[in-house]
């Protein structure tokens, strides 16, 4: 780099020094890097040339195929061979895209992530870091135990799914992790809350998980967000146990544990703001409706 | 064009002072309107002489505040001018960001922009008929056997005289594409970093000048040695009147706002000269793309497959 | 603007006993193509009445907005992760690899398919001198790997690349190099 009457002169410096002496940079001087356009060439041969890989008379000449898959009268293959249900259902399942300890971890070190508060998917999608597409059939983010060993967080998560030795390790740190379900309108608002209140539509009522995984979600194993919280205080004890590691007393940092147990009610999406509510970004206010059904809708 | 006048821009220390500084007034942070404290009177007749500028003291501007500084790049520095005058008079000598002002200057990426802002907006309006569009050509011209002539459907064929054309120009046929949104900014840093190691950027208070006469800015420009050609640029896209009257009789020098800066300009105009405001705002935009959180997000008004 | 909030405020009559589904949800606000298609503005008591929640939720709001710029990192923080903070002095070699704005080292694990998938990895964001760095890393890496190294200097784009996956290999040079 060059410095005061140091000329070392590479790279951009160089490039600019070059430019000092060289007539000035105009329309008629500048040229594409070779071989970035490709020049159309109307040539002979095109498409294959004179038969253009058609052959000779017959149907394939012609244009006159038979059918895909058929074989000239015998059982075809698409219809001898039985079809097995390998993805059978395979456009209804959730997806979860995964998040690992060790980019937690980096994004904590980074101060992309605000330890300071809960970490919810709104949290992890504002870093602009992970794209999440409800369109995509994807249900929001899972905790994966790549760096597992190394991760050192002390956190308030929240996910919608994590293995056991994953909750283990940010139980270990003293940390709280909860695994939450969200349907998929509450995820489009999630995903980007200040697009969300610019729309000017009430903030949603998250729905109760699917059958499928109200067991997921109720069980306190899971630290599922259903789950009766005794219970979960159990598991945590439990699992201190099997995996052999002191379990945190978080009444050991008054300042901290009011953020540690917050939680969001099972029909809220964002923390202290109700379903129902309408944002109005411009005059920063917050309105609530008073019609009796509506709020009886929102309560229930 | 070698006897460029070396002391506009400094990219070295070795400063040349053409005006010495007089007791430095405090270090004040750039801002337009502080220049409006200057009396200017703006004279219609340019028969009539004009009136001595009123200054504060030199220099009014020395210190200016970089948005990202820059940890290990050497800040480029440039001198403030004047407008109210035809000599150039230095106001003082300010801070550009090297990550706008000395980038490397890719010509590849210039070109591209080049080519893209050409091309993006142009539709092709030539055209020819295919066969069903020609004039005639619905009856078989004679049966298929017996004539011992050749066999033939329609006299508008490709094959026949005055028939169709097959794979001819199809009107109206655009050209539209959109280069990446790091292609154009790139090419925005390398093209302001070519004009300002050439030595063909220049930076003024304001666009403010005293007679709306064009022969003025003639005057000014030519004893400046500014190119044929000047852009001027500000931040504000009604500029004052006296300048926009002056440059109006010429195509040569262009009044543009900051959101019209665009590759292709620069490089057909010879010099180009920004306002203090336009220097401020251009970097306030393009460092912020280039550190802006959501990256994804800037690449996505074009896209052809949406989610 | 208050019109504009009780416009807004239109539900369905069957709301309350069925579940929102997806396509539902998004029939609540929709957008047809024409002014003419759009359902029309109906009178006030049509709609409920609202009132305004009090401003201390503000802050819940506020707490949702994203940074619009890179947050910079903990300068006094411990790093308990592979990432280190950019130096604060250079090192004193020809040559410098400027951190990404996010501060992440510049290595990069392409795969490009030329006649078959290849596996290159690639720095960028060289600035200097970028040969005697081309020749710095490749010895490192024949060193450690004990195999000959293809490499590529692009001296316009300014960047490296390696026939292979050095990716980890390359990114623990570069930290210990100090860029």
């Amino acid at each position: 780099m060059a410095g005061v009457g140091n000329r070392v002169l590479a790279g951009t410096d160089r490039a600019l020094d070059l430019l000092r002496e060289l007539p000035r940079l105009s329309l008629s001087n500048i040229r594409s890097n070779p071989k970035a356009f490709k020049r159309n060439k109307r040539g002979r041969g095109q498409h294959g040339g004179k038969k253009h890989g058609a052959g000779n008379k017959g149907s394939g000449q012609r244009q006159n195929f038979m059918r895909l898959g058929y074989e000239t009268g015998n059982n075809p293959f698409y219809l001898r061979v039985p079809k097995e249900p390998y993805y059978k259902g395979h456009h209804i399942r959730r997806e979860y895209p995964p998040i690992s300890l060790m980019q937690l971890q980096t994004l904590i070190d980074t101060g992309r992530l605000d330890t300071s508060k809960p970490i919810d998917l709104t949290a992890l999608c504002n870093t602009k870091l992970f794209q999440l597409s409800p369109f995509e059939n994807q249900y929001g983010f899972q905790l994966t135990d790549e760096g597992l060993d190394n991760f050192k967080g002390r956190i308030n998560i929240e996910v919608q799914y994590a293995p056991e030795q994953v909750i283990a390790a940010i139980e270990k740190n003293g940390g709280v992790i909860t695994t939450a379900f969200y349907d998929a309108p509450s995820l489009i608002a999630m995903r980007d809350p200040m697009k969300f209140f610019a729309s000017g539509t009430p903030i949603p009522k998250r729905q109760m998980p699917p059958e499928n995984a109200v067991e997921y979600y109720t069980d306190p194993k899971n630290r599922g967000y259903l789950a009766d919280p005794d219970l979960v205080a159990l598991e945590r004890f439990k699992l201190a146990q099997k995996y052999g590691y002191e379990l945190p007393d978080l009444k050991k940092d008054p300042e901290l544990l009011p953020m540690m147990l917050e939680r969001k009610d099972p029909r809220q999406i964002f923390f202290g703001l109700n379903p129902g509510w309408l944002v109005n970004l411009k005059d920063k206010k917050i309105f609530e409706p008073e019609d009796e059904q509506l709020l009886e809708y929102y309560r229930s | 064009m070698a006897t460029k006048i070396i002391n506009k821009t400094v990219t070295e220390f070795s400063l040349r002072i053409t005006r010495c500084f007089f007791v430095p007034s405090k270090a004040i942070q750039t801002n337009a309107a502080l220049f409006q404290e200057r009396s200017e009177t703006s004279i219609t007749n340019v028969e009539e002489q004009l009136l001595p500028t009123i200054r504060p003291p030199l220099p009014i501007i020395y210190s200016r505040k970089l948005a990202f500084p820059p940890k290990f790049k050497a800040v480029r520095q440039a001198w403030v001018s004047n407008m109210d005058t035809v000599e150039e008079e230095k106001l003082g000598l300010i801070d550009l960001h090297p990550e706008v002002f000395a980038e490397r200057p890719r010509v590849d990426i210039i070109h591209e922009n080049v080519r893209w802002q050409q091309l993006y907006r142009h539709v092709s309006y030539a055209n020819t008929k295919v066969r069903y569009e020609v004039r005639g050509g619905g009856r078989k011209p004679r049966p298929q056997k017996g004539s011992g002539r050749s066999r033939h459907g329609s006299i508008r064929s490709p094959i026949w005289r005055g028939g169709g054309i097959v794979h001819g120009p199809r009107s109206p046929t655009p050209y539209f594409y959109m280069l990446s949104f790091n292609a154009r900014l790139n090419g925005l840093r390398s093209t302001l970093s070519a004009k300002l190691a050439q030595d063909d950027l220049h930076i003024v208070d304001s666009l403010d000048i005293p007679t709306d006469d064009p022969s003025y800015l003639e005057k000014l420009v030519e004893e400046r040695g500014w190119g044929p050609a000047v852009l001027f640029v500000d931040d504000n896209d009604i500029m004052p009147l006296n300048i926009t009257a002056a440059s109006d009789v010429h195509g040569h020098y262009n009044l543009m706002p900051v959101y019209g800066l665009n590759v292709h300009s620069m490089l057909k105009h010879h010099t180009l000269v920004l306002t203090l405001a336009a220097v401020e705002r251009i970097e306030e935009r393009l460092l912020f793309h280039l550190n802006r959180n959501d990256a994804a997000e800037a690449g996505r008004k074009h896209r052809l497959d949406s989610l | 603007m208050a019109s504009a909030a009780a416009r807004s405020f239109v539900f369905r009559q069957h709301i309350n006993t069925c579940r929102l589904d997806f396509a539902s949800c998004l029939n609540i606000k929709s957008f047809y193509s024409s002014y003419s298609a759009n359902p029309k503005e109906k009178s006030p008591e049509h709609y409920t009445q609202y009132h305004e929640v009090s401003s201390d939720n503000w802050k819940f709001v506020e707490r949702l907005k994203p940074p619009t710029v890179v947050p910079s990192f903990p300068k006094n923080g411990s790093y308990f992760s592979d990432w280190t903070p950019p130096p604060d002095t250079p090192p004193n070699l020809p040559y410098f690899v400027k951190r990404t704005k996010n501060f992440m080292v510049p290595v990069y694990l392409n795969f490009e398919a030329i006649r078959n998938q290849r596996k290159i990895t690639m720095v960028k964001h060289i600035e200097g001198d970028i040969w005697a760095m081309e020749k710095d890393i490749k010895s490192h890496l024949e060193e450690v790997t004990k195999r000959p190294v293809v490499s590529q200097v692009h001296e316009v784009g300014m960047y490296i690349k390696f026939r292979g996956d050095y990716a980890l290999h390359v990114k623990k040079w570069l930290l210990n190099a100090g860029f």
